[in-house]
């Protein structure tokens, strides 16, 4: 399935050689598709986020991202990989307290290639900050800080977009521009992986997954794919 | 891009990056000054020395057996006055002249004063001397040129020998009847302050009258001291002296090139010669002396130019421990400040990482800002430092240390590196961390 | 509970607080050091100098110092100098009897003299051959030897007046003064030629002045001996007095700039660390602590930093004395009983100090603020 933008196979983490974080998981992100990641607290949404973010290695299995198996990568292709690759969104936002807004945003692009002020400014203007672009992290709301924190897992053109509970700080409105942000990444072609506790945003995704100890114990495709793919 | 980050984190992050450099600048600032003082030490201190006087005595070269008591050589008539004295203002022309603190001639004679037998000395007490211009002075072993302008300096017992301690006045040396009349022997002859007395020299009389009274503790109490002239007069000679003692600040000759310690200077090869001749230890000085005073046997006194050279080699030894000992505790605190600011922002490293920055990129980021920081560091630290340095030298020696010019390269250097070093450790470890712990937080 | 928290926060901060540590007992170990140092290091100096000769003359009272040597008849008991053994200042005596002899033929003036006594304090000397050690053996000036034409293991005739004595040269000496041009007798050989059994004519004293001065000495020195007069050399005096002052008062100086600079480093370290947790002041006012609690929490962390950086620094810092002390004079120094307390006074005074006004200021503003971040 040459589409794939994820592909995983048994793939698992162990911590401290006992907890099981992730056991087995088997998964296919198909380009441009919508993953919704759904489970109870401690059931592994945010290692398996990490696992294909190339943040972190598993403990077993197979992981290939855009072709590539990542697990064979040293730390340093990994580095680069996932700069080429993956946009990253957090829950707690991890901005650089003493980097403005733009600088932010501008960061990745420097880490990437090079910092191009115009191109990270349309970014931050993209996601509604056109006015705060020199604001620093503290002197923004939660709702806005997340903001830039997209503009900054865009910015590089990633085919892949990972958002760990990317509203779980937001308030409903916030909540509100973020979910358009992200539809928005989705129609522009990213292929997105979403976790959350918040149904109303687990129906936005094509595909849904309920993980609870470390494996995968439901799936729900909600809408079929552009490219007619199948849902397993 | 790299810049803008480096200015906000200085610029937003302004305690912090205060705190750090303010650590590499207070410990700069001691290496700087330990430095600068433990390099300029055995000058100062060699100067403190000199209130032990002379260091160099040259006498008329001559082989005979001679009986000296009382301090004073009991010569045969036909060999006093062997050294010349107007000769003695080309010790001013040497390569080390500006070494030579002072000089005094000496010519002695047992007299009868009272019916008792005392050593009546001709000297120069407080001279001052003309150098002309056009002098032929050197510049090195075998250099010289002609002086440009006239110079004067004063010389004389007054200036090398100041723990003369002198009741009355000092005698003039122009005055042919003035005294000097050492203390213990004033209290013999029941001589005081003002007194006047007749010396007998060969059944010749001299008028003379005590100005001054000496005492020193030593020969000099039993002593008469005159002029020269005067002395010159008495026994009959229109010049010479035989005796002349020399001041010269002199430097331990650990202080010569270490291949050159310890060599005979006739073996040495014409550079090495020209090395040794321009290094200030006492070989090179004494070689000078003899030869502005070729028919004298020039000698250092040995009691003390070695106590003088121990002394300073040890005080110079401390100081270097001291500075060696300060400036390893001044980089280990400066490395431990810097690794601490790094180790508060391995969040920040590991976020970096996460959103793709590779470990040479990281390093880049935190290493030049590092470098930034001791580059200011240092050079606040080197200011600061050298006012410390003066401000000792100040208050120990009244003068004004003069650290060497390389102490700022030096000084710059080790607060760089330092700085670096102390972030290397700390970022090269968290860049071997995974982002996920960093960003959880441990 | 205050200690469980401290307990935990030490536990959780272990590299900051060894960071922090670590800089503290630097500081206190260059402390210790210099005041350690600084203490014996004059009197270690001008014990330096002691080698190279003396600086108080002993005459009979009323002698005096003349060409003809001491006056005949009036002397030292050589018994009596035993009393100089009390005096602490005196490092090292040694008595002669002067005569102006007839050696082969010639005049020369000839001392008696303890040979032990006067070798500890002429480190300028040197002999060639060996220092005499029988009772029959002299020492021989170079330039007396190069005019009589002496050698080591030459016999040398020394009369005065109607005795005569015959003597071996143990060595040549070349001192460059007026050793150069003498002849160097055992004591009893010079006190038999004089007819002065047990007399000497002149004392030369070696006395430190650490502490006091030199004429202090010599009064000290008259006070025990009542029939003789001490005179302090003012040459050696005042330079030797002058040099250890100056020692004295760069290594104070060094000190004090180290003390200065070692509390501005120890205190900003403390100050990061403090600062770096004014979010959990923050937390910990919001959860309703009372500013007491707060800052007795954060003082104790200042009083277990100072304390321990402190004790390890003062220990460490008298190593590095010692081992300055051993490398410098090959002696060991003696540590200054105001070294323990000075240093942890300043170690916990300065560690205090830095960590009273970030926390009274994380104090003082709204936790909401400091909650937000940076
Ligand atoms: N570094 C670690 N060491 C040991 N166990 C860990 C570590 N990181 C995570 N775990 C464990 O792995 C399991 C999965 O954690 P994970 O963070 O993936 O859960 P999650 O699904 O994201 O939960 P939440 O919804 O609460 O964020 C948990 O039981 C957690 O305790
Ligand atoms: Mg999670």
């Amino acid at each position: 399935m040459m589409s794939a933008v994820v592909r995983a196979e048994g793939l698992t983490k162990r911590y401290n050689g006992r907890v099981h974080a992730l056991a087995g998981v088997d998964l296919t992100v198909a380009r441009g598709e919508w993953l919704g990641v759904m489970g109870p607290s401690g059931s592994g949404k945010t290692t398996l986020l990490n696992l294909i973010g190339c943040l972190d290695r598993p403990s077993a299995g197979r992981l290939l991202i855009a072709g590539d198996d990542v697990t064979t990568l040293s730390q340093a292709e990994l580095v680069r990989f996932r700069r080429n690759h993956i946009g990253l969104i957090f829950q707690q936002f991890h901005l650089i307290p003493y980097l403005t807004a733009l600088e932010n945003v501008m960061l990745a692009q420097y880490f990437h290639s090079l910092a191009d002020e115009a191109e990270a400014r349309v970014a931050l203007e993209r996601v509604g900050l056109g006015e705060r672009l020199h604001h620093l992290p503290a002197q923004l709301s939660g709702g806005e800080q997340q903001r830039v924190c997209i503009a900054r897992a865009l910015i590089n053109q990633p085919s892949l977009i990972l958002a760990d509970e990317p509203t779980g700080n937001l308030d409903q409105a916030n909540e509100e521009r973020v979910m358009d942000l992200l539809r928005e990444l989705h129609a522009a072609g990213h292929a997105l992986i979403v976790v959350t506790h918040d149904p109303a945003i687990g129906d936005l995704a094509d595909r849904l997954i309920y993980l609870d100890h470390g494996r995968v114990v439901r799936e729900q495709g909600l809408r079929p794919l552009a490219g007619g793919a199948l849902v397993r | 891009m790299l810049i803008r980050l480096l200015g906000d984190s200085l610029r937003r992050r302004t305690r912090r990056a205060a705190v750090a450099i303010l650590a590499i600048s207070v410990g700069t600032a001691l290496a700087a000054a330990l430095l600068g003082i433990s390099l300029d030490i055995t000058e100062k201190m060699a100067r403190e020395m000199r209130s032990y006087g002379a260091n160099i005595l040259a006498t008329p070269d001559s082989g005979d057996v001679q009986l000296e008591v009382g301090g004073i050589t009991i010569r045969p008539p036909a060999a006093r006055g062997g050294i010349d004295e107007t000769q003695l203002v080309k010790l001013k022309t040497i390569f080390w002249r500006n070494n030579v603190v002072g000089f005094a001639p000496f010519l002695s004679a047992i007299v009868e004063v009272r019916d008792q037998q005392v050593a009546l000395t001709g000297t120069w007490f407080d001279r001052t001397l003309t150098l002309p211009a056009g002098a032929s002075v050197r510049t090195g072993a075998d250099t010289r040129e002609k002086a440009a302008s006239t110079s004067t300096f004063r010389t004389g017992v007054r200036v090398i020998a100041p723990w003369w301690q002198v009741e009355g006045k000092w005698a003039n040396d122009e005055d042919p009847g003035a005294a000097m009349v050492g203390s213990a022997l004033a209290r013999r002859l029941g001589l005081r302050v003002g007194d006047a007395f007749t010396a007998h020299y060969a059944g010749r009389p001299l008028a003379l009258r005590a100005v001054g009274l000496v005492s020193t503790g030593g020969y000099e109490d039993e002593q008469i001291f005159v002029g020269l002239t005067t002395a010159q007069g008495l026994l009959g000679l229109s010049r010479g002296a035989d005796k002349v003692l020399v001041s010269a600040l002199v430097e331990p000759d650990d202080r010569l090139r270490p291949d050159l310690r310890g060599r005979d200077p006739a073996q040495m090869t014409p550079e090495q010669y020209a090395t040794w001749y321009c290094s200030p230890i006492m070989g090179a000085i004494v070689t000078q002396v003899k030869e502005v005073l070729p028919n004298a046997d020039v000698r250092p006194i040995r009691q003390i130019a070695e106590a003088e050279g121990g002394f300073l080699s040890k005080v110079g030894l401390l100081m270097t421990l001291l500075t060696a000992t300060a400036l390893a505790a001044s980089a280990l605190a400066v490395m431990t400040a810097m690794t601490a600011s790094v180790l508060e922002r391995r969040t920040e490293i590991g976020l970096m990482k996460a959103i793709g920055a590779d470990a040479g990129q990281i390093a880049l980021v935190f290493l030049s800002e590092a470098g930034l920081m001791g580059l200011v560091g240092g050079l606040l630290g080197y200011v600061a430092g050298l006012a410390l340095a003066a401000f000792v030298g100040q208050q120990v020696f009244a003068a004004a240390v003069s650290p060497p010019p390389a102490v700022l390269p030096v000084s710059i250097a080790l607060a760089l590196g330092v700085a670096l070093a102390g972030s290397a450790l700390p970022v090269r470890q968290a860049v071997r961390l995974d982002p996920v712990s960093l960003l959880r937080g441990r | 509970m205050l200690w469980r928290m401290l307990r935990g926060s030490w536990r959780h901060r272990r590299v900051r607080l060894g960071v922090a540590t670590l800089s503290m007992l630097l500081g206190a170990a260059m402390t210790s050091a210099l005041i350690n140092l600084s203490f014996d290091v004059g009197s270690q100096t001008g014990r330096e100098l002691r080698a190279y000769g003396a600086n108080i003359l002993l005459l009979p009272r009323g002698a005096s110092l003349t060409p003809g040597g001491t006056r005949e008849g009036r002397g030292i008991r050589e018994r009596d100098l035993a009393a100089l053994d009390g005096i602490p200042a005196v490092v090292g005596y040694a008595p002669s009897l002067y005569l102006v002899a007839d050696v082969q033929g010639r005049p020369l003036a000839a001392g008696g003299v303890v040979f032990e006594r006067l070798q500890a304090m002429s480190a300028w000397w040197r002999v060639t051959g060996s220092w005499p050690a029988a009772p029959d053996e002299a020492l021989l000036g170079v330039s007396a030897a190069r005019s009589l034409g002496l050698a080591p293991g030459d016999r040398i005739a020394i009369g005065y007046h109607d005795a005569k004595r015959e003597l071996v040269v143990a060595g040549l000496v070349e001192t460059g003064g007026a050793e150069d041009n003498q002849v160097l007798v055992p004591l009893p050989v010079a006190q038999a030629l004089a007819g002065q059994p047990g007399q000497v004519g002149l004392v030369q004293v070696s006395a430190l002045v650490a502490g006091q001065s030199l004429v202090e000495v010599a009064g000290a020195i008259e006070a025990r001996l009542p029939d003789i007069q001490a005179r302090p050399l003012r040459q050696f005096a005042q330079a030797e007095e002058s040099v250890v002052a100056k020692v004295r008062l760069l290594l104070a100086l060094v000190a004090a700039v180290v003390l200065g600079v070692a509390a501005l480093a120890v205190g900003s370290t403390m100050f990061t660390a403090v600062v770096e947790r004014r979010a959990e002041i923050g937390l910990m006012k919001a959860l309703g602590a009372a500013e007491r609690r707060v800052a007795a929490l954060f003082l104790a962390d200042g009083i277990g930093v100072g304390a321990i950086g402190g004790l390890g620094g003062y220990a460490a810092g008298l190593g590095v004395a010692a081992l300055i002390g051993q490398q410098v004079f090959h002696a060991t120094l003696q540590p200054n009983p105001l070294g323990l307390p000075v240093t942890l006074a300043v170690a916990t005074g300065v560690a205090l100090a830095a960590s009273i006004w970030p926390v009274r200021q994380a104090l003082a503003i709204d936790p909401a603020v400091i909650l937000r971040g940076e």
